[in-house]
């Protein structure tokens, strides 16, 4: 396994341990995406072990997507103020929720990669993300890179958009050859990290209470 | 040669890039367009920050005291130094404890208003300072749209109040006054009306105010007078004088009036000040007193020259009966005959002047008028003519009087052919009699008269009365209105003697063509039995 791939995951435990350490100072929203941050190093940590077992973890890549599409949903409708906004996340949270439904009891293979699943998710999640973006954006509070929300859709939308594609083809690149998926997981990680950076900053934007 | 797979991997590497290149310019278009919008906001922002200095300035400079303030629980949210310098508070705080002294109605009155109208205006309280003196204040404030409170603006008006309250104390001096005091503009409409106007004239200020005084108090006959005190006023800036005033309820009131043109302290506008006193009745006693002072002179003088006559028609009367021994043929004696009735004529007439000259002494004892009216009218009776009719309401009740029998039916008979002859061409003679306590309108106008019971005997005609210049002489000696040698002039002065002498008066109205009433009043003896 590449060192990239230990330092990927173990950057994820960066942001959870930032939200923990500043749990008291953040508002409701930034603790909703501290809960995120710490399913996600779970995910990780989980997903890790099982591998060194020899155990089959697609599984539990398919219920982080619904857990992060879905506590990614109610940090930005807390963190944002527009009504309509605030509908357009509830239904796409609703939407998804189906599709994934859909998916996990017709389409489900536990054998590989879920890919369908994967692309469906960085799409949506890009979706919701661009809807906080904006309503951000016509907001203006006060400088965009003071708001914690900046940093956490921005990274969403750079690691899914970036991911999209070595999601959807991982499968394909897994049957030819092993070389090629690890040079294409080489982006998954590295946008990883830079989306665990961001969202640490995002947790460190000055206090929320 | 190709490597199997180099085409997907070229795909994923490639359109990941590309994709990621885009969610880049995605973020940084959005960054930058974010930046616009808050150069924007800030542009407009500092707008409002400048247009919020401005008025922050006109809030903090303005001398009127304004806060703003929640109406539910008073509590100040903010407020410019002016107002709490009015209630002598150094923080807002302070200013809180201090509206705590506005009274609790005017609180929810001030509530009430807000909720309902979404202002109050101009709505005056008194207060207290931090320091306990009083404070008036103007409240004036509205609703701010949007927010749970209100702005307040409120005006110092201490010392207006205290103005005022000068003002309300003279003007309740002026009011002791008798005198009416009014003030008239240019244009002779009445501006102010005092208390005293109001009791000497009948209106109340209200119904006074812009109305013209002229019209107000001017009968059209009297308009002449009216114009001619405002030609002096405007000559002369002042005029005094006596009017004839028409009062509310139509009567005419003779004042002194003293009219002065003042101008307004603050210049330009002018206007009159009028004080009139209430004359008629110094006048009706000045005329009383006068007339008194004449009907005397005139007693003394007659008195004494009717002594004379006497003196000279008696040896005349008294030789007519030695001359008639010797006068024997019938025209001599028919001259002696028209000598003496002359003589006995003028002796009679010497002795009703001798009798109002000297006063009317006679034998007094206890009389029934009732009774004494009874036997008068028998005489009456037979002098009226038969268009006369005579309905008498003698009262059998009546209470009796002390007086002299004769000398009364002689006051009676006077009066009934007076009567009598004020109708030549018939009518009704009506006799009455009644029982009287005197009241005090009555003896304000018959000031010699004592209070108590009296026996009012009247007679009335409807004939054709006094004329009303007429109505003050007729109780003079020798005045008349008959035509010459139809009457002496004396029966009236001589009937008012006698009742004069037994301590009575005698009152008459009339109104001409409608008839006479003349009222004898006598004080009557209630304790004895008729």
């Amino acid at each position: 396994m590449p060192t990239l791939a230990y330092i990927a995951g173990a950057m994820s435990f960066v942001p959870a341990a930032v939200g923990l350490a500043r749990y008291g100072r953040l508002d409701k929203s930034m603790r909703a995406f501290t809960i995120f941050a710490i399913i996600g190093s779970i995910s990780v940590t989980v997903e890790f072990c099982l591998g060194k077992l020899g155990i089959t973890n697609y599984f539990l890549a398919d219920i982080y997507y619904l857990l992060s599409m879905l506590l990614l949903a109610i940090v930005y409708h807390w963190s944002i103020s527009g009504k309509r906004a605030q509908n357009m996340l509830k239904g796409a949270a609703i939407v998804y929720f189906l599709v994934w439904a859909v998916d996990e009891i017709c389409f489900a293979n536990r054998s590989q990669v879920n890919s369908t699943l994967a692309m469906i998710s960085s799409i949506f999640l890009v979706i919701i993300s661009m809807v906080a973006l904006q309503t951000l954006l016509r907001t203006p509070k006060e400088r965009l890179t003071a708001q914690p929300v900046f940093w956490i859709s921005t990274g969403t939308i750079l690691y899914s958009a970036g991911s999209f594609l070595v999601f959807g083809l991982s499968n394909e690149l897994l049957k030819l050859s092993l070389a090629y998926f690890t040079i294409a997981w080489h982006i998954n990680w590295i946008l990883y990290i830079v989306s665990m950076l961001m969202f640490t900053k995002g947790l460190l934007c000055k206090s929320q209470v | 040669m190709q490597i199997p797979g180099i085409d997907i991997l070229f795909v994923v590497v490639g359109g990941s890039l590309i994709l990621l290149l885009f969610a880049l310019a995605y973020i940084v278009v959005t960054i930058s367009s974010h930046r616009r919008v808050v150069e924007a906001q800030q542009a407009k922002l500092d707008e409002v920050r400048k247009s919020e200095e401005k008025y922050r300035s006109l809030f903090d400079n303005s001398l009127a005291g304004i806060m703003k303030f929640s109406p539910e629980t008073w509590a100040v949210v903010d407020s410019n130094e002016a107002i709490r310098t009015l209630f002598g508070c150094s923080s807002q705080e302070e200013l809180e404890a201090c509206l705590e002294n506005l009274s609790s109605s005017s609180r929810e009155l001030i509530r009430q208003s807000l909720a309902r109208d979404g202002q109050i205006a101009e709505y005056e309280i008194q207060t207290a300072r931090k320091n306990g003196e009083s404070l008036w204040i103007l409240f004036s404030a509205r609703t701010i749209a949007g927010e749970p409170f209100a702005q307040a603006v409120i005006v110092d008006i201490t010392k207006r109040k205290e103005y005022e309250e000068t003002i309300r104390e003279q003007s309740a001096l002026l009011d002791q006054t008798q005198d009416a005091i009014m003030v008239i503009d240019d244009h002779g409409k009445v501006t102010f009306w005092s208390a005293g106007a109001e009791l000497m004239y009948g209106w109340v200020m209200t119904e006074t105010a812009g109305r013209s005084i002229g019209e107000l108090l001017y009968s059209p006959r009297r308009w002449e007078d009216f114009q001619a005190a405002m030609e002096d006023i405007g000559h002369f800036n002042e005029w005094h004088g006596e009017h004839y005033h028409r009062r509310k309820d139509g009567k005419e009131i003779l004042v002194e009036g003293r009219w002065r043109t003042v101008e307004k302290p603050s210049g330009g506008e002018r206007f009159i000040l009028i004080v009139n006193s209430d004359i008629t009745e110094k006048k009706r006693l000045e005329s009383q007193s006068i007339r008194a002072q004449k009907m005397e002179s005139i007693a003394l003088l007659t008195g004494g020259m009717a002594h004379d006559l006497q003196n000279i028609l008696a040896p005349i009367a008294m030789s007519v009966d030695l001359l008639r021994r010797k006068v024997t043929d019938d025209s001599g004696l028919a001259i002696l005959k028209a000598v003496e009735e002359s003589a006995q004529s003028g002796l009679e007439l010497v002795k009703n002047v001798m009798m109002y000259g000297r006063g009317i002494t006679g034998e007094r004892v206890t009389l029934h008028i009732g009774k004494l009216l009874e036997q008068a009218l028998r005489i009456v009776r037979q002098s009226l003519p038969e268009t006369v009719r005579l309905e008498q309401k003698l009262n059998g009740r009546a209470w009796c009087v002390s007086g002299d029998m004769n000398q009364l039916k002689q006051v009676f008979l006077n009066l009934c052919i007076n009567a009598r002859d004020a109708m030549p061409s018939g009518g009704q003679l009506t006799v009455d009699v009644a029982n009287v306590d005197s009241d005090e309108s009555l003896l304000e106008y018959y000031p010699d008269a004592d209070p108590g019971p009296y026996v009012v005997f009247s007679i009335t005609d409807t004939g054709k009365g006094i004329r009303e210049e007429d109505l003050d002489r007729i109780f003079e000696p020798f005045f008349t209105t008959r035509e010459r040698g139809e009457g002496t002039g004396l029966g009236l002065s001589i009937a008012q003697g006698i009742v004069q002498s037994h301590g009575g008066f005698i009152t008459v109205k009339s109104v001409v063509d409608r008839g006479t009433t003349f009222r004898v009043y006598l004080p009557a003896l209630v304790d004895s039995e008729s």
